[in-house]
């Protein structure tokens, strides 16, 4: 008989795991904390001080266990068949006459009416009519608290009966509700006390909330879209070592453990699956934490090298032959954990001696015995880890650099230390937001989804992230993905959090009323309502318990469109709103050892041109570095543009019966449309122009850029809508003036101050649009004007159209209007670019009802000012 | 004693002679095989594998090689 594979991998799972912690290990094996330790053998079990709390231990044998230091006892579930439960929770002391640790279980506690509503539709539906018609009858009479009188519970379940009578059937009831429950896999009970009565059992808060994030992202198709990170860089690694080695192992983890803690630019992570001991399936394990780590720690001893699973010549598969490879799959080093021969009396099963570490002298780490030598072999070591992750980071692809030959490593090698494995210096790639424009293009690149993964799972992780990029770049999809793989991973580990997706969105015009932290989330939880495709209605409290006690993460999506509806000072306020569901206190770092619960994180996605300069960003995200948040308390990531491989993959899966080629063909062949394609939302907005232009052609129109251009155009103040101050025509016609006005300027960008100064002029000189925004501050205008769709640019970066083309198709706009309104004043200006112009042709060719126009314009080109 | 057992890769499964306790031993792992581990692994068992009537007792019975 063999166990299953998948029973294999479990076990192996808790014989490894790193920690002596029930939880942790029964929740990385997927153990169901409310079903699968009912009637379960647990005698001499040691719970150390693990939280309990909602665990079952109906029926349990808990004989000889210790559970008196664990917390959430008040919240474990006992019944009459469970074994040893006061003996094992009361503390030694106290068994000795003391005080006995009062051990609340015996009176489950009353969960509230929402909770209750939510479970009762399944409970029900295992009872017969009469019980169904009687425990509806419950909810109603409920209190505050969940309580509900018992005199009027009885009367209103069992009327005429007299009071005896009443509770004989009061407490058939109950044990009917318990079978019913248990049937429908729901923990309810419908408990008693002196003079009430109160259901109790599981909240559900937790199913309702993965639920409404369930129906808010499922059906989201996303390409695989690269991010790059600013600030630290996480770093997963493993350590393989052999078996006798384990106790110099963990003394020397928990000093090099210090220094990762304290790297300046890197995260360390240790590998999911623990360390590799070296045994049967060493080389399969290392090759499969390789694929997944950035670095591998071998700790090399006489022992290491003497197993016979390592064949000689084998370690050559997992580290780098020569100090400048940079061949990714070789990233694991060895490190001299106990004194080796390099006199060739050792079997070093290949290895040689420059690649492995040793310190300044030398030395091995157990030959450095006492103090201050021991924490500077660490001391080194650590530099060196650095030195060779800011190397390897820091490189550009291996195709890009000719490699040294190497007689020059050899020659170079004989004047360096060890461990040197690094020969490119490390580049100032690092930072906080406070870098955002200079860093961004250096950073880590990896695929966005990974990354907000990778932080989701990092176990001291900053509180918040933010998830920042232009317009149209795929900002909610991703968010949306996130959480949808999050849920998904959730399945087989549900040790992982809770993502609550809200589009801030669904807000609306009731971001005007300085609504508080409750309001927000309560509107947005009702307007989200995906048809009620949730059965499980998710209350702003529950939302906010979930993430400060729950280790639930929010994701606030569209934030700067509600912030382009409000001023400076407002937007500040609703910002702090949002951040008030999880304080600053809960934060790792500054949490009171003492307080209850797990704290979850916050996930915010904004436009990076929203604010007007990178100092306004931060000065926004950290609350006016008032309420003591930092820059460091976030995680940023910025979405890139698609590269050709991700177009092509977008347009295959989104015309799977047609060549791509062709297609890119059509793309290629207008104006400029090719280098739009690289945005997920203009891609989405071309392939979604295909059939039309296909149309054209079929109807022997000629399709021209200008065409397809003003149907793209169309299309984004469509989808823009929402977050406009200014109506749809007026944003065309402001657009087609800042497109004019830049190119009277002889540039093609603005600062913020320009482009509001520019705003300010207009709204004066025109007062037929001017008239339509009298009540509105110019402040929203203004932000309304730099958040447009067609202008990218924020931070550092001044405002520019989004593509040439596009100030190319909007100044050909303006000079188009100038025609038909005879302005011929407006022509005045650097004569237009070879772009501009060909729009200019192709939109007088269509006015079919204006024939002049054409002669018109040929008699106004020398308006324009030749350079 | 012993009334039936069988060796996995990483444990060993005895049932009692009195065919009321199903003992679980671990070997071979790289952490001390405590009490919470055992436990663990009996808890992943009594959920993983197939059982008869509910009763991984009743399973262990049927399955489990005889020893004499």
């Amino acid at each position: 008989m063999k166990f299953p594979r998948e029973v294999r991998i479990g076990l192996r799972r808790i014989l490894r795991h790193k920690t002596e912690s029930f939880v942790a290990i029964s929740a990385a094996v997927g153990l169901d904390p409310s079903n699968d330790f009912v009637g379960a053998d647990l005698r001499h079990v040691d719970f150390g001080t693990d939280d309990l709390s909602y665990f079952n231990f109906c029926g349990a044998d808990l004989t000889g266990s210790k559970l008196w230091r664990a917390h959430g006892l008040d919240r474990v579930i006992v019944d009459s068949r469970t074994k040893g439960w006061a003996t094992a929770a009361a503390s030694p002391a106290s068994r000795g006459g003391g005080i006995r640790r009062v051990v609340t279980t015996s009176t489950p506690i009353a969960i509230r009416r929402i909770a209750v509503e939510r479970h009762l539709p399944v409970v029900l539906a295992e009872l017969g009519q009469a019980d169904m018609k009687r425990i509806a009858a419950l909810p109603p009479l409920m209190g505050e608290d969940g309580r509900i009188g018992l005199r009027e519970a009885l009367a209103a379940l069992f009327p005429g009966q007299d009071r005896t009578a009443a509770m004989t059937s009061f407490q058939h009831l109950r044990a009917r509700i318990v079978t019913a429950a248990a049937d429908a896999r729901v923990r309810l009970t419908l408990e008693v006390g002196d003079d009430s009565c109160w259901f109790a059992g599981d909240e559900g808060t937790a199913e309702a909330a993965a639920q409404f994030t369930e129906a808010e992202t499922r059906n989201v198709v996303r390409i695989k879209q690269m991010a790059v990170q600013v600030g630290k860089r996480s770093v997963r690694y493993f350590i393989s070592y052999a078996h006798a080695d384990a106790a110099l192992k963990t003394k020397l983890m928990s000093l090099l453990g210090q220094w990762f803690d304290a790297a300046k630019d890197y995260v360390f992570i240790p590998w999911q699956d623990g360390d590799i001991l070296v045994g049967s399936d060493w080389h399969d394990q290392i090759q499969q934490a390789i694929k997944v780590s950035d670095l591998g720690l071998l700790l090399v001893s006489p022992a290491f090298l003497a197993s016979q699973y390592i064949p000689r010549g084998d370690l050559q598969h997992f580290i780098a032959p020569d100090p400048l490879s940079r061949n990714p799959d070789q990233l694991a080093v060895p490190v001299a954990l106990r004194g080796l021969r390099f006199d060739g009396s050792m079997d070093m099963k290949g290895l040689e001696a420059r690649q492995i570490f040793l310190d300044a002298a030398g030395k091995a780490f157990e030959e450095r015995r006492t103090g201050k030598p021991r924490k500077d072999f660490v001391s080194e070591l650590f530099g060196k880890i650095v030195q060779r992750l800011d190397a390897h980071f820091a490189a550009p692809p291996a195709a890009a650099e000719p490699r040294r030959r190497p007689e020059i490593w050899q020659r170079d090698d004989l004047a360096r230390e060890p461990f040197a494995l690094a020969f490119v210096p490390p580049s100032g790639r690092t930072g906080t937001m406070n870098k955002l424009d200079d860093e961004a293009p250096d950073g880590e690149r990896k695929d966005v989804v990974q990354f907000l993964l990778d932080w989701a799972r990092e176990p001291n992780g900053p509180s918040c992230c933010a998830l920042l990029g232009s317009s149209g770049i795929g900002k909610t999809t991703t968010s949306k993905a996130f959480a949808h793989r999050l849920l998904r991973d959730r399945e087989a580990d549900p040790s992982l959090p809770i993502p609550i997706y809200l589009d801030l969105r669904n807000l609306g015009e009731a971001a005007k009323q300085e609504p508080d932290l409750k309001t927000i989330l309560h509107t947005v939880l009702r307007r989200s309502w995906q048809g009620g495709a949730t059965d499980m209605p998710l209350e702003a409290e529950e939302v906010i318990r979930l993430v400060r006690q729950e280790a639930a993460i929010v994701i606030f999506d569209g934030l700067d469109e509600v912030l382009v509806h409000l001023s400076q000072q407002g937007g500040q306020v609703f910002t702090r709103e949002l951040l008030r569901i999880l304080p600053p206190g809960l934060w790792p770092g500054r949490r009171r050892p003492d307080e209850p619960g797990r704290p979850g994180r916050i996930m915010l996605t904004c436009r990076t041109h929203y604010f007007r300069s990178l100092r306004d960003q931060q000065t926004h995200l950290t609350l006016e570095d008032r309420d003591d948040v930092r820059d460091t308390d976030y995680r940023v990531f910025i979405l890139l543009p698609f590269d050709d491989d991700q177009i092509r993959t977008y347009l295959t899966q989104t015309f799977p019966d047609r060549g791509v080629e062709p297609i890119l063909e059509t793309i290629k062949a207008v104006h400029s449309l090719g280098e739009m394609a690289a945005r997920p939302y203009t891609l989405s907005v071309i392939a979604r122009s295909l059939p039309t232009i296909e149309r054209w052609q079929m109807e022997g129109r000629r399709v021209t850029g200008a065409d397809l251009y003003r149907h793209i155009v169309q299309s984004w103040l469509e989808w823009d809508s929402g977050k406009h101050e200014f109506d749809i025509d007026h944003k065309q016609r402001i657009m087609e003036h800042v497109a004019a006005a830049l190119w009277r300027s002889g540039g093609r960008t603005w600062t913020a101050r320009q482009m509001e100064d520019w705003l300010a002029g207009f709204m004066d000189a025109t007062p037929e649009v001017a008239r339509h925004y009298q009540g509105k501050e110019l402040d929203v205008l203004k932000k309304d004007l730099r958040t447009a769709t067609f202008l990218v640019g924020g931070g550092r970066q001044p405002f520019q159209f989004a593509h040439l083309s596009l100030h190319e198709f909007f100044l050909a706009g303006y000079l188009l209007r100038a025609l038909s309104n005879s302005r011929s004043g407006d022509w005045q200006m650097p004569k237009p670019s070879e772009g501009a112009l060909g729009f200019l042709e192709q939109l007088i060719a269509s006015e079919i009802e204006r024939p002049d126009l054409a002669t018109l314009a040929k008699s106004w080109l020398p308006f324009f000012e030749e350079a | 004693m012993v009334l039936r057992e069988a060796e996995q890769p990483f444990v060993t499964l005895e049932l009692r002679s009195d065919d009321r306790q199903l003992d679980v031993t671990l070997r071979g792992g790289k952490r001390p095989a405590t009490k919470l581990r055992e436990k663990l692994v009996k808890a992943y068992l009594q959920k993983k594998l197939p059982k008869e009537n509910g009763e991984m007792i009743v399973w262990a019975r049927s399955t489990l090689r005889r020893r004499s």
